[in-house]
């Protein structure tokens, strides 16, 4: 069956529209989960500091002591 | 370990602030040749002499200009200003490569000079905002290509573990761009000057306005926000007031935004499904927009005395406002009633510059604002004047969007008004409905006057500024930091082959070789990764969820039988139409509403035909349309009925000049350009073969035969037309000319489906 034939064939018109919202509220849903409970506030107010300081890095990206371990940081993104 | 070591020798560096100083340089430049030109094209709706009878003046070659201008030289140099300068500063890093950060400044500027000549000679695509000719676009995607690298490649060896959600908003915007150009540029060349679009109307209408709006999206308003995010917090001193919420508002922003395209297509010949699901999406888009204009204009918490003085300040606070101003009309307009009252008029017109002026403008001469001193090291030249180019700024926007928007209504009520004692429609004539709004064009005009006088203290200040340095070498400021390359060139998985060999190659070609042994392994390093895989999917579903559908259901163009292909000579015409830029004033779709259907009717069908009512555009007429030419406002009446209206010797005269002679007035309030090159300029005969050869690529039923006879099919065509012209009285040799090809397309344009009425129901 080729896609044109597939997507002919789903019943209704309106069936692209809903499925659209589904995805839509699922990634909605997710992005709000996300922020508000897998992020820690700490590292978004650090985030958010990151344009007034041109000169420093919040969070310098150096080389940790054993280069395969990343653990030292942790709780963002 | 060796690496370990070595990566804790602090390494110097710098910004590079020199690239941003030539787009600052370039945004003010362009910003006031775009707003001329736009100041220009205002003033022939006007005063159409000004068109001045020159074919590289006229409005419809004059306005894609305007258009091309303020999106893609005004505002595109100030979001690749705003980029390098915040992208370094959050990464903590230079740019990867001065030399493609270069080779991206002047690869631009070239496009816009080429844009500049091209599309005043006619040479276009006839797609809004994608006007230019293919291999053009390949020029721009080959500057695209490497201004990408040098990004994501300097966000590799940042310094600054987190990208702040600018950034994210700045990739979200280069791969959007990416896809929606290639997209909509997808064509078959016939020559240097000639291309055709590989779809053809409901599906090029689709993919247009699904470009069209994007790069509203993705070039005026995500990056714009990127530079919100920075700027903003610079200028008020104080961090972003939530930055949950920008993220909140990033996400939602390029997964809604993608969407929308349809609602520039309701009642037209687009499937309802489709337009119905650009209008959902449309209207829940106001939310994440007006989320981020609270998100910025609290930013100012606390400091809102600082706007008072700060004239910085008062720019971005006013385009914010205006970022929700506009973003809340967007979805207005887009809820099917209203657009079908709206659309084809002023009120789209004032709908745009309300974002362009308002929010796209004024963020960008507040970001230069505050760049001037920090980049020339040096106090503005005049500081009073910024204060005087934000109100003169301010005054002539208000004068713009509101003269537009009485502009707008008045006329879309007028085209759908009924006389109630006649039951016919109150104002038939469509001049009528032009005239009653002339005062509001010269509102317009003078509201764009004074904007564009604002820009000009903008530019003779920035000019100054530069000028009035006093150190002709800037001084750097010079930053310590852990050597990053150097981890990177210790990670490598094996040495440098380079290196080994002892080639002889630029230090680039061993960053670059460093960059591809690069182990991806920890967190930090996926991020920009996964973010773009993130975005790539948000932008891309709905691909999957709009475009298949569009595409693929066979109900969505159902075909009419005596819908034919044009001939050459008519084809040829079409292109003249496309080059002339005419669908800068009309539209050519007929929406299924009754004042539409009885002001663009069947000119030649007995208005008690069974049929006489049914003139809307149905999908299946369009199908050989490559590009489609529907149109997106009526400065003039719709043509898509136009076939049969007129006599040719009419449209002959009528194209020589719309308002007549002295001997003979034609239409005599008519706005429209004169077009006496049409009568002397050849038609290209020759490349016809080539162009139904094209055609038949594109699957439009052409025989091998036409193609081959394509060339006396159209000379004996324009014969007869060229002959019925003399015998009208119309003195001279035309049958070779541009303008008989013409007569011929627009004396087709919607008849073909009459014979299908006529056979069936009559
Ligand atoms: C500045 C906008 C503008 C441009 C550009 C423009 N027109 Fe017009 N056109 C108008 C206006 C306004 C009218 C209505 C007044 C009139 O009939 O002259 C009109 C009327 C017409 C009509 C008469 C329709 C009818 O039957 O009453 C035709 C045909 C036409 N235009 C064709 C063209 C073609 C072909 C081009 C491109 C070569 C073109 N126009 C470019 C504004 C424009």
């Amino acid at each position: 069956m080729r896609i044109s034939e597939i997507v002919s064939n789903a019943s209704r018109s309106t069936l692209w529209v809903e499925m659209a919202l589904v995805l839509f509220f699922t990634v909605f849903v997710g992005v709000i989960f996300y922020l508000w409970f897998l992020i820690k506030p700490e590292a978004l107010e650090r985030a958010a500091q990151m344009p007034l300081d041109d000169l420093h890095p919040q969070e310098p990206l150096t080389l940790p002591k054993d280069p395969h371990a990343d653990h030292a940081h942790k709780g963002e993104r | 370990m060796e690496h370990v070591a070595e990566s804790q020798r602090l390494e110097k560096f710098v910004y590079d602030d020199d690239i941003t100083r030539k787009f600052v340089f370039a945004t003010v430049l362009w910003g006031i040749v775009g707003m001329l030109v736009g100041l220009i094209v205002a003033f022939q709706l006007v005063l159409p002499w000004l068109n001045l009878e020159i074919e590289w003046l006229t409005f419809g070659r004059l306005r894609p200009l305007h258009t091309n201008a303020v999106i893609f030289a005004f505002a595109c140099n100030a979001v690749f200003a705003g980029m390098y300068y915040s992208s370094q500063r959050l990464l903590k890093t230079r740019m990867f490569s001065d030399m493609m950060s270069r080779i991206h400044f002047w690869g631009w500027q070239l496009i816009i000079v080429i844009a500049a000549i091209t599309l005043p000679l006619g040479i276009t695509q006839s797609k809004e905002y994608a006007e230019l000719e293919w291999w053009v676009d390949l020029l721009i995607t080959a500057v695209w290509v490497i201004f990408s690298i040098n990004f994501f490649l300097t966000i590799r060896i940042r310094r600054e573990r987190h990208l702040y959600v600018a950034i994210w908003f700045y990739i979200a915007s280069l791969i959007a761009v990416a896809m929606l150009h290639l997209f909509n540029n997808l064509v078959i060349p016939v020559s240097l000057t000639k291309s055709y679009p590989i779809y053809s109307g409901v599906q090029d209408a689709f993919m247009q306005w699904w470009y069209g709006h994007n790069a509203v999206a993705f070039v005026l308003t995500t990056p714009f926000l990127g530079m919100m995010y920075y700027f903003m917090p610079k200028a008020a001193e104080r961090p972003v007031y939530s930055y949950r919420l920008s993220i909140l508002h990033f996400w939602t922003l390029i997964f809604l935004y993608i969407w929308a395209g349809p609602h520039h297509l309701h009642y037209t010949a687009l499937p309802g499904w489709a337009s119905t699901l650009g209008m959902v999406f449309s209207i829940m888009l106001w939310m994440p927009s007006w989320g981020g204009m609270i998100n910025g204009l609290l930013t100012l918490r606390g400091a809102w005395h600082k706007v008072a003085r700060d004239p910085v300040l008062k720019f971005m606070v006013v385009a914010i406002t205006f970022y929700g101003m506009s973003t809340f009309e967007g979805p207005l307009l887009s809820i099917k009633s209203v657009n079908a009252l709206g659309h084809y008029t002023d009120w789209i017109i004032g709908h745009v510059h309300n974002g362009t002026l308002g929010w796209n403008g004024f963020l960008a001469f507040g970001m230069v604002y505050w760049l001037m001193p920090r980049l020339f090291q040096n106090t503005i030249w005049k500081p009073q004047w910024v204060e005087l180019h934000f109100w003169i700024g301010t005054i002539g926007i208000l004068l713009y969007i509101v003269s537009m928007y009485v502009a707008g209504i008045t006329q879309g009520l007028m085209w759908r008004a009924f006389d109630p004692k006649t039951g016919l429609l109150a104002y038939p004539d469509f001049v009528d409905t032009v005239m009653n709004i002339r005062y509001f064009y010269w509102g317009r005009a003078l509201g764009g006057t004074l904007y564009l006088t604002g820009a000009i203290l903008c530019g003779i200040n920035l000019y100054m500024t530069w000028a009035t340095r006093t150190k002709k070498e800037y001084d750097e400021e010079i930053q310590e930091a852990p050597a990053l390359q150097n981890i990177h060139f210790g990670e490598m998985k094996t040495p440098s082959r380079l290196r080994e060999r002892g080639a002889h190659v630029a230090d680039i070609a061993y960053k670059i070789e460093a960059l591809i042994q690069l182990y991806w392994h920890r967190k930090w390093e996926r991020l920009p990764l996964t973010l773009t895989v993130m975005v790539v999917i948000a932008v891309g579903s709905a691909s999957l969820f709009e475009i298949i559908p569009t595409f693929a259901i066979k109900s969505n163009v159902p075909k009419i039988a005596s819908v034919k292909p044009y001939t050459p000579l008519e084809l040829a015409g079409r292109d003249i139409y496309v080059s002339e830029g005419c669908y800068n004033c009309h539209s050519q779709m007929v929406r299924p509403m009754r004042a539409e259907t009885e002001r663009y009717n069947f000119p030649t069908v007995d208005p008690n035909a069974s049929f006489a009512s049914q003139s809307y555009s149905k999908p299946g007429e369009f199908i050989y349309d490559h590009p489609f030419q529907w149109g997106s406002r009526r400065i003039g009446p719709d043509l898509h009925r136009e076939g049969g209206r007129r006599t040719d010797d009419w449209h002959y005269k009528h194209m020589m000049n719309p308002r007549g002679t002295q001997g003979e007035v034609l239409v005599e309030n008519s706005i429209m350009p004169p077009y006496p090159w049409l009568a002397h300029k050849p038609t290209d005969f020759s490349i016809l073969p080539k162009k139904i050869w094209a055609m038949r690529l594109l699957g439009v039923p052409y025989t091998l035969e036409q193609e081959k006879t394509s060339i006396q099919h159209a000379k004996a065509q324009a014969k007869e037309i060229a002959d019925r012209i003399r015998m009208k009285g119309i003195p001279g040799k035309h049958e070779d000319k541009q303008i008989i090809a013409l007569i011929a397309y627009l004396q087709r344009l919607g008849t073909d489906i009459l014979k299908e009425y006529q056979n069936n129901r009559m």
